[in-house]
């Protein structure tokens, strides 16, 4: 418990934190705290050693029903104190959740003072051989169609340039 | 004005975890919201029981 206080810190923002020990599997425990109380948002590191995502935050991130903040800067800013939020890497999948996605991020960034960064990575094309990929002309029509549905999943944050591409 | 009222914040004491410690209390000042720190003790990991 002290070393939970320890992170809460002694300012003015200590009395916002509370406190939970549990036993069990993290991932579990965690999801089974989200599933039974009004959690909003989950915050993690990424927490991975031998690969990107660790197996925590990677079925958290997985099974969470609520938004996940997934921080790898937190591994790799490990020695500067004091460290804030200063991108904010929003992945659309241009469907139907995009909106309510990228409404969140434009906020939590604006709110931040962040950078907000937009990603949309495509799929390989299922039955094609690799060499499909890099075929330019087939590739670049791919991107091209990406980025015109990207524009439309986010044209306010386009439009004033608060995105990168 | 931002709409999360409860942030969880899972904790296991790790360099990740203090690095990311002042981002979660710049949430808290920003948008006041409730934060609960939550530490899982994996026991039967502890006691050898699964790796």
């Amino acid at each position: 418990m002290r070393r939970m206080k320890a992170i809460a810190g002694d300012g003015p923002q200590a009395r916002y934190f509370g406190f939970r020990l549990e036993r069990g599997q993290p991932a579990v425990r965690i999801l089974e705290y989200v599933r039974a109380h009004p959690i909003d948002l989950v915050v993690i590191p990424a927490g991975g050693t031998s690969r990107p995502v660790g197996s925590v935050a990677d079925q958290v991130l997985a099974e969470a029903s609520c938004p996940v903040w997934l921080d790898w800067g937190a591994v790799r800013c490990r020695a500067t104190t004091g460290m804030d939020a200063r991108r904010v890497c929003c992945a659309l999948e241009l469907g139907e959740c995009d909106e309510t996605v990228l409404a969140t991020a434009e906020k939590m960034a604006a709110e931040l003072g962040a950078e907000l960064s937009l990603i949309h990575a495509l799929p390989p094309t299922a039955g094609k051989p690799p060499v499909y990929l890099g075929e330019v002309g087939i590739r670049e029509r791919e991107v091209a169609g990406a980025v015109r549905r990207l524009e439309w999943a986010s044209p306010p944050i386009l439009a004033t340039g608060g995105g990168d591409r | 004005m931002f709409t999360f009222h409860h942030v969880l914040f899972p904790v296991d004491f790790s360099s990740g975890c203090q690095a990311l410690a002042p981002t979660v209390r710049r949430m808290v000042e920003v948008w006041s919201v409730d934060v609960t720190l939550l530490h899982a003790i994996d026991e039967e990991r502890w006691l050898g029981g699964r790796h």
